[in-house]
């Protein structure tokens, strides 16, 4: 599982809180759990080891609160060579240009990386908690805390479901 | 034609927001060129009022990248306000978290930002450019740079409890000794990243030919370079005292204790970029141009210390020179950094003592300023303090590395647009070599201006009565 977000800037640390306290539910169950400020290329070294990958994050494109899940795929990857120093052939909208630093990196970046780096292709989800708030302050809204509970079981009830017919990885 | 003006907005693949402008003559000619640091932070200010045994862990604050270098300069100048020695074992533990943070930061800068131009092409397109890019193009060397950034981040997740702002290094040492397991986990993954580490040399060394072009117009110039270095002429990170060469090897100041860095670096402000450009006092502004980082720790020291990064030395001087002159070595000498960070943390890590449960002196304030200095992985660090008698800050002052290389990185982006550039029919990877220069720098503006704000630059192109004529930004 890996929590994303940021403690010091409002209901984006809704993640590292469900992060936190499924780190005890989860202890001793062969599950791991990160919690990171956001995601960076070396966690594919993490998640080409997993069967599943439990993306937990907040959301800005849901309704204040409420919990959603969905399974997440690695970005495909351009169908033009890359380093030959020609112009690439891809259409402009299929471009998307990578700052693994720009605190863009998301959930399908970081599978393609796992892919392409270590040739793993883990079955993930994204659970996502919709947020209210993202400006600085420890603060967690009161619907987004209110929604935490949910977040959880909503990750365990993923695990259950995601690990049933997930065959172990060869990495 | 009229004169005209480039912009490339944002910079990309840098730490921190900034932009280029870049200035036409009226027959095309570049005419003169700017690195614009855009952003504001302000760490001087809001320090002030806060003990001073707060100041480590709020300076490491202003960078995600090097907190920990931040963190080593601000306990230093701490140490000497309380009047403490730190215990040696404390002392000692404090350069393994400083090197860890130099191993994954190069790494960063090496892999994640630099080797999309180096093994892709500059004039490669921009979308594939990345290390998605070089992760399909060559997988080897990218899981090769996740691995080695990894092995410094786990480093200091282990000594400073988190990656990132560890709050672990404090007034008078570090607030609790080495366990052995930790120890042991660490020392466990050195051959690996050892190994990593020389086969990215490697790799670096066989395709260097290659990169012949860049490396004559990457900031190719004669300037002033300084490192800390121990007595004997050895490079340090952690201590030393300063010491700074010309490009023909005359020294110019050496032995120079920290404290009286005011001595020698005078700071000044353009009213085109919130990054304070430093230089060297003796030789004035702006003629006291000098580089940090990287490549001038190797020409300041005689030797690194260690044997396998002192044979890579050899042949770097071998190659080069005995002092290098081109930005585009920074590369280079980033990765024999590497070796050379590894095997310390090794040798460290290996000594019976550094378990020793005293890692930490206690003290009320006993003197009202302070100075702390590091190696940063972008070159010397300097903060300096001064309190009233109980402790409260009154007083801040903030040398980062980006600002001692400012005068240089614009000097490098003016001698880079001059080469690439001819008029305004200007292609995309002409811009990106103008921005690859600042790369090689691999600047922190976080770390440098202080910035409340986001990170990216802009290349501007303008005319002769500042009309914007093109501008870049992704």
């Amino acid at each position: 599982m890996v929590a994303c977000g940021n403690t010091l800037r409002g209901d984006d640390a809704v993640g590292p809180e469900v992060g936190e306290l499924l780190a005890v539910r989860l202890a001793g169950t062969g599950a791991s759990v990160i919690v990171s400020d956001q995601l960076l290329p070396e966690l594919a070294d993490d998640a080409s080891r997993a069967r599943l990958v439990v993306f937990v994050d907040a959301a800005t494109d849901r309704p204040v609160g409420s919990v959603g899940v969905r399974p997440v795929a690695p970005r495909r990857a351009p169908d033009d060579a890359v380093g030959d120093g020609r112009a690439a052939v891809v259409p402009p909208r299929a471009k998307r240009s990578l700052d693994p630093f720009s605190h863009g990196m998301g959930p399908e970046d970081l599978l393609a990386l796992t892919r392409d780096l270590y040739s793993a292709t883990p079955q993930a989800v994204l659970v996502s908690v919709g947020a209210e708030s993202f400006e600085p302050g420890a603060e967690l809204s009161g619907a987004v805390r209110e929604a935490i509970p949910q977040a959880v079981l909503t990750v365990l009830h993923a695990i259950v479901e995601g690990t049933r017919s997930v065959p172990t990885p060869h990495a | 034609m009229a004169d005209k003006t480039i912009v490339i907005e944002p910079v990309t693949r840098i730490e921190g927001h900034a932009k280029i402008t870049i200035q036409l003559d009226e027959s095309g000619e570049v005419a003169d060129a700017h690195f614009h640091v855009t952003q504001f932070r302000g760490f001087e200010r809001i320090s002030q009022g806060r003990m001073v045994h707060e100041m480590p862990s709020l300076m490491a604050r202003i960078c995600g990248i090097c907190p920990v270098s931040h963190m080593v300069a601000s306990a230093k100048a701490c140490d000497e306000i309380l009047g403490v020695t730190v215990p040696p074992t404390g002392v000692r533990l404090r350069r393994v978290l400083n090197l860890a943070q130099i191993v994954q930061s190069h790494a960063l800068s090496f892999f994640y930002l630099s080797s999309p131009d180096l093994l892709l092409g500059f004039d490669s397109d921009p979308a594939l450019r990345n290390l998605v890019g070089v992760a399909r193009q060559t997988p080897d060397l990218a899981r090769d740079g996740v691995a080695l950034r990894r092995f410094g981040q786990r480093i200091i997740e282990r000594l400073g409890g988190k990656r990132i702002h560890p709050a672990w290094v404090v007034p008078g040492g570090v607030s609790r000794p080495l366990e052995a397991s930790e120890r042991d986990s660490i020392l466990a993954e050195i051959p690996d990243a050892r190994e990593r580490a020389h086969r990215t040399l490697e790799w670096f060394k066989k395709n260097v030919a290659q990169w012949t072009e860049e490396a004559a117009h990457f900031g190719d110039f004669p300037s002033l370079y300084m490192g800390l270095v121990h007595e004997g002429g050895n490079a340090a990170y952690s201590d030393g005292l300063l010491r700074v060469v010309d490009s023909s090897g005359w020294v110019m100041a050496d032995g120079v204790d920290p404290r009286a860095y005011g001595d020698y670096l005078g700071e000044t402000v353009e009213p085109w970029s919130y990054l304070k450009s430093t230089y060297f006092k003796p030789l004035g502004y702006p003629a006291g141009i000098y580089r940090v980082g990287p490549l001038a720790r190797l020409n300041v020291a005689e030797r690194l210390g260690t044997p396998a990064a002192d044979a890579e030395l050899a042949e770097y001087r071998e190659r080069l020179g005995r002092y290098p002159s081109s930005s585009f070595h920074y590369h280079y000498a980033r990765l024999i950094e590497i070796v050379h960070c590894i095997d310390v943390i090794d040798h460290i890590l290996s000594r019976p003592d550094v378990l020793d449960p005293h890692v930490r002196a206690r003290a009320e304030v006993n003197r009202r300023e302070g100075v702390g200095v590091s190696e940063a992985p972008r070159g010397v660090l300097i903060h300096h303090y001064k309190v009233d008698d109980d402790g409260l800050v009154e007083w801040v002052n903030l040398v980062i590395a980006t600002g001692h290389n400012n005068l240089a990185m614009n000097r490098s982006v003016l001698e880079t647009a001059r080469h690439y550039i001819k008029g305004d029919h200007v292609k995309e990877g002409m811009l990106n070599r103008v921005e690859a220069v600042i790369r090689c720098y691999d600047p922190c503006l976080s770390c440098s201006t202080h910035a409340v704000g986001q990170m990216p630059l802009q290349v501007d192109i303008r005319d002769a009565e500042g009309s914007l004529l093109r501008q870049v930004s992704r």
